[in-house]
């Protein structure tokens, strides 16, 4: 117990040295909001004095012109005053603290999340789930300062008073604090574990998002709709919040039962106290003022013991949330580039050397020993049904994805070696899932350039915007280039898939990159637009390497090469009439394909 | 003048809000009527403990005075010690009666909010079309409901609790005040109303900032999101993507802080001058209690009382103050959540007397009758007077440009909107007269961006729950060769798939659209609607597909979407559509023989596998 409250101990320590650094100003409301914990002994203190100093006035004024109640008196007015301006302004500063907290730890977040250099961490449950803890303890970072503000607040509340009990009658601050001592650490104990059991249902918390988002967000509304589904999904969604509701239920009474009985010992402590200055006072041990002072000191002390209670348990369970903010930032990313083999061997531009790839926790490999080489300009077209792992090799030659076996040499280096940002800036890519940014239609083509800041690269974008047709689809919409697109937006836009199509290929050729990714560039396009974009395409891709990823053979007699994948091995290689002349699987896929269009020629 | 014209117009306000809120009072309460009932009653018992606390503290200082006489006792114990019991009692009561309070508040506060976002779901299911759904103002209202509208409960409950104590505390504190001077409490009571009404103001200026800021918070939350989900990780790091979402992310906040900063600053110095004031009417009387006891006027008991019902009072000022405001944020929100739970229908239902029912299972003929549409809030006609005539159990395909319009057609066939001009008729009958649920069931859809369900594969297929509908979910699953993928894995049909959950497994873009198929076969509905149902597919499984294409439509009215015309031959009917109106219609050998856009679309297609063909005629 002592060592895990440590722990925590650590950890809101690092909170504070973590605002220290960022907010170094906005911590002084803090200070102050801490500093105002003074108040109730300052209060209690001050009454003694104004009715001592009546009714046994001392011989000698402490200012001359003003008897010393009046002094006292005044002084508690001023007191009492600054007490109220600190706490209301620092209470509206606090909320504007939070606000800037959130966005420093949003901040270090999104910086984090964004500088793992493969996309691995995505693919397992583990560390996606991770992430998410993360991102909810990044949110709860700010209320952990609140959280703990208030919670010093009271204790210097609860220590001034127990100083003054203790300097005036130890036997009463004992009397008054050690009762409390176990409910304090029982209800800490026990938000611990609340908090534990539902981090472990948080599976339902995040099912209850998920479905709110689906009954309610834009994307999911037609289909919903048409199917008749609300009622169904909102079921789902009320048996995950009984489950919910039903553990916490448990839960709370367990933190009520025993907070009932030791909750008894801390108030029988304080009423305990005070029968105690009765007692004192009525066999004229102490004075008048002195009741006046026990008396407001031990029922302030009550009060601010309870908010201590109440402040200290539920940071206690801020603080496990926040922890896992702090690991996943302290996790450093893997090793961006290793030194190994940074000398370049071979001529070809592009060596594939017996790669193996699986995804986490799928056994089935995803590629498998595949090897192959591409000249510099050359334009490939890897083909294979759904599943052969062509999207994967891609991954692989994009370095989102690590080679589990094998290795990849792009210009005689390995992938490993290369700087990943330097690596990235020579390809352009047309990914089969695109994002559709809701951005504007310009930022969606410009954010290709220097990592989005393309302000002085109009012409670049809107040429690769006229290549692609996008210029058309500017035309139709109300705000042209600078239309927000994504209806649930102010002024926002929706655009169909070939609409979003386009952009996608605008966006994989404004870089005019050295090596391009077509991965199924043309899946939702009509087929007017299809053989006017492809032909431009091949056009602007005439001095550059050209990998274009297809189930569709479209492309193919085009090509200098073409890899066939079949269940993640590399099974056929050679130009379009090599292949057709072996008769294998690419042969298959081309007469089936042929014998769609012409159903009497099979 | 105008304060005392402002108030009154406030207070009508309020009178006729209070039905309103008593009927939403009753919709948060429905879910948890006992537990709110038990809040209140225990808070009832609570608010009277301060005034029995400060009698208490009175008689003991009153009993300690009289010490120069005999002292009072009751039975064994000296009046004042009894008096310590008493409050002993009160005290442990307190503690209890505080536990019991957060323990019920807490309850209240899951179970209301399960039943507050029950209503609010519901209310979003209630509507039919897709009106709100691309309406900015409804998601952020959304949003605002997502984040406040569960404290909704708790917070009613926290305001009637202290309302109810501090009237009670104050009461007995200006019953004691009086004997001082009976001006003396209505002087502190009323230097406490500019505080109350500063912190009100600022409370409603920052409410009514919400709705700005609403939308802004959601643009920043959409860039956090971009950075740190899967959705976009691929291009985030290709195009090397955190600085600029970043820097999206600031612009949305500093747009946040613009709106809501200058209120803040606002409040702090306007709760700076109100307390100002009410620390000045707090400490006159003080002090002036004071000369009175240094000149002797009153007893040492009688200081010791009106010092601590002056300090209580203030104290009970500034708490009301902030209790008020917190309360103008709960009717905000309460607002929000009646505007939500009122929104009106975006589709007028047909009325009852006139309804045409209809059986799901049986296909219709669809006629589509001078079709005008454009999307609300656009300035463009989508669809410009379009025909078009889908037989009784006969397919139809549609094929045209990227935005001529093809999905807009498909969205007013299931009437997601109403058209601005003519009519579409399902058996003769307007599709607006058409009972909703019996025309919702009639159609099977597999949408161009069909939903990829973080379910189980049965829940997918089936989007329901029972153990009958497995014959049917693998016969639909067989039917599009989304058995092939399923049958091997380990817990085949009760697989998780997605990324969302714990043990979820991926599918790749392919597998997907296979169960979006099944999703479609699987429901026994009369017309199936089919756009761009394989794009995600390989060429192999797609021609398996459209193999069985007349087999597995038999009987059923269909209309497809597709860019590849290979595909679109296989329709009974075939309608080109450029510019929201119907340019070519015919089947595919006699618009190849018109020669006109189908034709040179088809041979524009198909030209790459001629030459090919030709080119590998040695074969």
């Amino acid at each position: 117990m002592p060592r895990q409250l440590l722990n925590k101990l650590k950890v809101v320590v690092r909170v504070w040295r973590f605002l220290y650094k960022y907010q170094k100003y906005g911590l002084l409301w803090g200070v102050a909001l801490v500093a105002i914990g003074l108040y109730p002994a300052i209060a209690a203190w001050l009454s003694k004095k104004v009715i001592d100093s009546i009714f046994q006035p001392p011989p000698e004024h402490l200012v001359s012109w003003l008897s010393d109640a009046f002094f006292f008196g005044i002084t508690y007015g001023v007191v009492t005053f600054i007490h109220g301006i600190i706490s209301t302004s620092s209470s509206i500063e606090l909320v504007t603290l939070k606000d800037k907290n959130t966005r420093v730890t949003d901040h270090l977040l999104m910086e984090r999340a964004a500088s793992t250099i493969d996309i691995t961490a995505y693919a397992l449950a583990q560390t996606r789930d991770q992430i998410r803890l993360a991102s909810m303890g990044g949110r709860a970072l700010p209320t952990c300062f609140t959280g703990s503000v208030e919670l010093l607040q009271n204790f210097v509340g609860t220590i001034s008073l127990s100083i003054i009990l203790i300097y005036y009658h130890p036997l009463v601050a004992a009397i008054v604090l050690i009762p409390a001592i176990p409910l304090l650490f029982s209800q800490i104990k026990i938000r611990a574990n609340t908090f534990a059991a539902l981090a472990y249902k948080s599976p339902l918390y995040r099912q209850m998002h998920y479905l709110l988002e689906l009954m309610l967000g834009n994307a999911t509304a037609k289909e919903i709709r048409v199917y008749r589904t609300g009622s169904f999904f909102l079921d789902k969604y009320t048996k995950a919040a009984d489950e919910v509701i039903k553990t916490s239920r448990d839960l709370r009474w367990k933190a009520t039962t025993s907070g009932i009985a030791l909750g008894s010992l801390a108030a029988a402590g304080i009423g305990g106290a005070y029968i105690y200055i009765i007692y004192l006072a009525t066999t004229n041990t102490i004075g008048i003022g002195d009741v006046v002072m026990y008396g407001t000191s031990v029922f302030y002390a009550g009060g601010s013991i309870r908010s201590l209670v109440q402040s200290a348990s539920i940071l206690s369970a801020q603080v496990l949330s926040v922890e896992k903010f702090f690991s996943y930032l302290d996790q450093q990313p893997a090793e961006a580039t290793s030194k190994e083999s940074s000398d370049a061997t071979g001529t070809e531009e592009w060596a594939i050397e017996n790669v193996s790839y699986s995804y986490p926790e799928l056994k089935e490999k995803a590629l498998e020993n595949v090897s192959f080489q591409i000249r510099s300009k050359e334009k490939i077209a890897i083909v294979g049904l759904n599943g052969a792992g062509k999207t994967t090799l891609m991954k692989l030659m994009l370095r989102l994805l690590d080679p589990d076996a094998g290795a990849i040499r792009f210009r005689g280096v390995n992938l490993k070696a290369w700087d990943a940002l330097a690596l990235r800036k020579t390809f352009g890519v047309v990914f089969q899932d695109f994002s559709k940014f809701k951005l504007t239609l310009y930022e969606n083509i410009a954010l290709a350039l220097n990592g989005g800041s393309a302000s002085n690269h109009r012409d670049a974008v809107l040429s690769a915007a006229r290549v692609a047709g996008v210029d058309e689809i500017a035309s139709r919409v109300p705000q042209g280039y600078e239309t927000q697109l994504g209806k649930e937006f102010l002024n926002g836009t929706d655009l169909s898939g070939g609409q979003w199509q386009r952009i996608a290929l605008a966006r994989g050729f404004v870089r005019n990159a050295e090596v391009i990714f077509l991965d199924e560039p043309t899946a939702s396009l009509d087929a007017t637009t299809e053989k006017v974009l492809i032909d431009q395409l091949m056009v602007l891709a005439q001095n550059k390497t050209a990998i274009i990823i297809s189930h569709r053979l479209f492309v193919t007699p085009m090509v200098d090469r073409i890899l066939v994948l079949e269940h993640g091995r590399l099974v056929e290689e050679g130009t379009h009439q090599q292949l057709m002349k072996q008769d294998g699987v690419y042969a298959e896929m081309f007469k089936t394909q042929v014998g769609m269009y012409w159903p009497t020629a099979q | 003048m105008t304060t005392i014209a402002a108030f009154f117009s406030k207070s009508r306000e309020l009178a006729r809000n209070v039905p309103a809120y008593l009927s939403l009072l009753r919709i948060i309460s429905a879910g948890s009527r006992t537990l709110f009932a038990a809040c209140l009653l225990v808070n009832v018992l609570l608010a009277q403990l301060p005034a029995i606390l400060a009698y208490t503290n009175q008689n003991v200082i009153d009993s300690l005075l009289s010490q120069g006489r005999a002292p009072l006792s009751i039975g064994p114990l000296k009046a004042p010690l009894f008096l310590g019991c008493v409050y002993l009692g009160f005290l442990v009561t307190q503690y209890i009666g505080n536990l019991v309070l957060i323990h019920l508040s807490e309850s209240l506060t899951e179970s209301g909010s399960k039943h507050i976002h029950t209503e609010i779901i519901k209310s979003a299911n209630r509507l039919e079309g897709l009106y709100y759904f691309e309406n900015p103002a409804f998601h952020n209202r959304r949003s605002l409901l997502e984040r406040d509208a569960l404290y909704i409960p708790m917070n009613i409950l926290r305001f009637a609790i202290d309302i109810s104590s501090i009237t009670v505390t104050i009461f007995c504190m200006v019953l004691l005040l009086f004997g001082l001077h009976p001006l003396i409490p209505f002087l502190i009571l009323l230097s406490g109303i500019p505080d109350v009404l500063a912190q009100k103001k600022a409370h409603r200026l920052i409410y009514e900032g919400i709705r700005e800021t609403a939308h802004e918070e959601r643009r920043r939350e959409y860039f956090r999101s971009v950075l740190l989900e899967e959705e976009h990780a691929k291009e985030v790091r290709l195009y090397n993507l955190a600085g600029f979402f970043i820097n999206k992310y600031n612009d949305a906040f500093e747009n946040v802080l613009d709106i809501v900063m200058p209120i803040r600053r606002r409040q702090i110095k306007n709760s700076i001058l109100s307390r100002l004031l009410l620390s000045l009417a707090t400490i006159l009387p003080y002090l002036w209690t004071i000369g009175k006891a240094v000149r002797g006027e009153i007893t040492p008991g009688h200081l010791v009382v009106f010092m601590t019902a002056i300090v209580v009072i203030q104290q009970q000022m500034a708490r009301t103050a902030q209790t008020l405001a917190g309360h103008q944020d709960v009717i905000y929100v309460m607002r929000e959540l009646a505007a939500w739970l009122r929104m009106k229908p975006d589709l007028t239902p047909a009325p009852v007397a006139v309804q045409v029912r209809r059986k799901p299972e049986l296909s219709p003929q669809v006629r589509v009758s001078n079709l005008w549409f454009k999307y609300p809030g656009s300035e463009r006609d989508v669809l410009k007077g379009l025909d078009l005539e889908i037989p009784k159990r006969k397919s139809l395909a549609i094929v045209g440009k990227n935005g001529s319009g093809k999905t807009t057609l498909v969205k007013l066939l299931c009437r997601l909107y109403d058209p601005a001009q003519g009519t579409i008729y399902y058996d003769g009958a307007d599709i607006r007269l058409i009972n909703l649920d019996d025309l919702r069931n009639s159609i099977a859809i597999v949408f161009q961006d069909f939903i990829r369900y973080h379910f189980t594969i049965k829940e997918n297929i089936a989007l329901r729950n029972g153990a009958d509908s497995l014959i049917g979910v693998s016969e639909a699953a067989a039917m599009t060769g989304a058995a092939e993928f399923i049958d091997p894995l380990p817990q085949a049909y009760d697989t998780l798939l997605g990324n969302q959950f714990m043990g979820g497994r991926e599918l790749s873009g392919g597998q997907w659209q296979r169960l979006a198929l099944a999703r479609a076969f699987f429901r026994n509905a009369g017309l199936l609607i089919l756009d761009e149902p394989t794009a995600l597919l390989d060429i192999a499984t797609e021609a398996r597909i459209y193999a069985q294409f007349k087999q597995m439509t038999e009987g059923k009215t269909s209309l497809l979407i597709s860019h590849r015309l290979s595909s679109v031959r296989i329709a009974d009917h075939i309608a080109v559509i450029d510019d929201g109106k119907v340019i070519e219609l015919g089947d595919h050998e006699s618009l190849m023989g018109l020669g006109g856009i189908y034709n040179e679309m088809f041979i524009m297609q198909a030209e790459r596998f001629r030459q090919s063909r030709s080119a590998s005629a040695l074969i």
